[in-house]
């Protein structure tokens, strides 16, 4: 065999190794670095996103705060708290607004709360907290004009006091003396809890 | 006259050695390519994700978190709340109205008012039907009302009416 017929196989041997550390060796280490440059690009994005979502709540966060929240939290937060105590605090708020503008209280009554979900509200599903609503019923005897101004303190107050039915008789059952004008008002109110 | 009897060196051709040394090149090329990748980007690459992956997990702050709690709660708060106050109605404008549009003698009693169907059914008497014609003319014009229906209709010998109505009011009035 001649010398160069020997170069020419060892040429092609090594030849052939430069394709297998391509195929073996080169190319799945390149794959993966391929791979872990969009792992980076992704990670990038999602800090970017991260930081963008962050920056929007920081800011939201001021004008919530710059907006007075911390004070109007409490105001409107009483619309939907829980407490063991709701009943007899919401008995209490509606005898209050009631003697306030001279009309006397002679019976509240109250349903138990009812998830608004499972009521026929059109609004229900527009709500996103569980929202549960309790029906009070107030027997009331006064004026007219009193009553107005009842409905006129009930409709400013923070606490929502929805006014569902209002009836008003002449008073027929009271025992004792009764002033001119008064009348019987039977009033049923929702307030809402969580 | 002294004769070389030594070997003869004969020379390779230079082609017969390209043919060699360019493939050893490129084998070494492609070691030194591999070894670049597998021992220097890559060990290079994981480490940066790593350190971006840190990065991610010290993003989530308490302080942030806290923020987001809290304008979740407000945004719940605020959204259920304007949706409630949107949808109580305004009873007392009813009065108002109520106050103006009805005929001063004509005595109204037993009002009862449903706010869900915006219904208000009434009881009135009368000491003559002019009035509650005269009332009825009142309640056509009237822009607050959507419909009436009077029923019972009861007119004595002296001219007294009693009759009951039946109102629906237009939500307008309500809000």
């Amino acid at each position: 065999m001649e010398q160069k017929q020997i170069n020419l196989l060892i040429a092609g041997v090594i030849v052939v190794l430069i394709f297998g550390v391509f195929q073996y060796l080169i190319s799945p280490k390149y794959q993966e670095m391929i791979f872990k440059n969009s792992e980076i690009e992704s990670l990038q994005g999602q800090i970017k996103n991260i930081n963008d979502y962050y920056s929007f709540t920081e800011a939201s966060f001021q004008k919530l705060k710059n907006a007075g929240w911390e004070t109007k939290k409490d105001i409107i937060g009483a619309n939907f708290t829980s407490s063991p105590f709701f009943f007899p605090k919401a008995h209490h708020l509606l005898r209050n607004l009631a003697s306030q503008n001279g009309l006397t209280v002679s019976n509240i009554t109250n349903s138990n709360p009812v998830d608004i979900l499972k009521t026929q509200e059109e609004y229900k599903d527009l709500l996103q907290g569980p929202v549960k609503k309790t029906t009070f019923n107030l027997s009331l005897l006064g004026t007219q004009e009193s009553f107005k101004n009842l409905l006129s303190t009930i409709e400013n107050q923070a606490r929502i006091i929805t006014v569902k039915n209002i009836s008003v008789l002449p008073v027929s059952t009271y025992a004792g003396p009764i002033p001119e004008g008064f009348l019987n008002f039977n009033l049923s109110v929702d307030l809402y809890s969580y | 006259m002294a004769i070389d009897i030594g070997p003869v060196k004969k020379e390779r051709p230079k082609e017969n050695n390209i043919i060699l040394i360019l493939p050893i090149l490129f084998l070494i090329l492609s070691f030194m390519v591999y070894f670049l990748i597998a021992f220097l980007f890559v060990p290079q690459k994981n480490s940066e994700i790593q350190k971006l992956t840190s990065e991610i997990s010290n993003l989530n702050t308490a302080s942030v978190n806290s923020n987001i709690k809290e304008l979740n709660t407000a945004k719940v708060f605020i959204s259920d709340f304007k949706i409630l106050l949107d949808n109580s109605p305004k009873m007392s404008k009813f009065f108002e109205s109520f106050e103006a549009w009805k005929h001063p003698q004509i005595v109204y009693s037993n009002l009862k008012i449903d706010s869900s169907i915006r219904n208000v059914s009434v009881f009135g008497k009368t000491t003559t039907n002019r009035n509650l014609m005269e009332q009825i003319a009142t309640l056509k014009n009237e822009q607050s009302i959507e419909s009436y229906e009077l029923s019972n209709i009861v007119v004595s010998e002296t001219g007294e009416t009693s009759f009951n109505i039946s109102l629906i009011i237009k939500a307008g009035l309500l809000r």
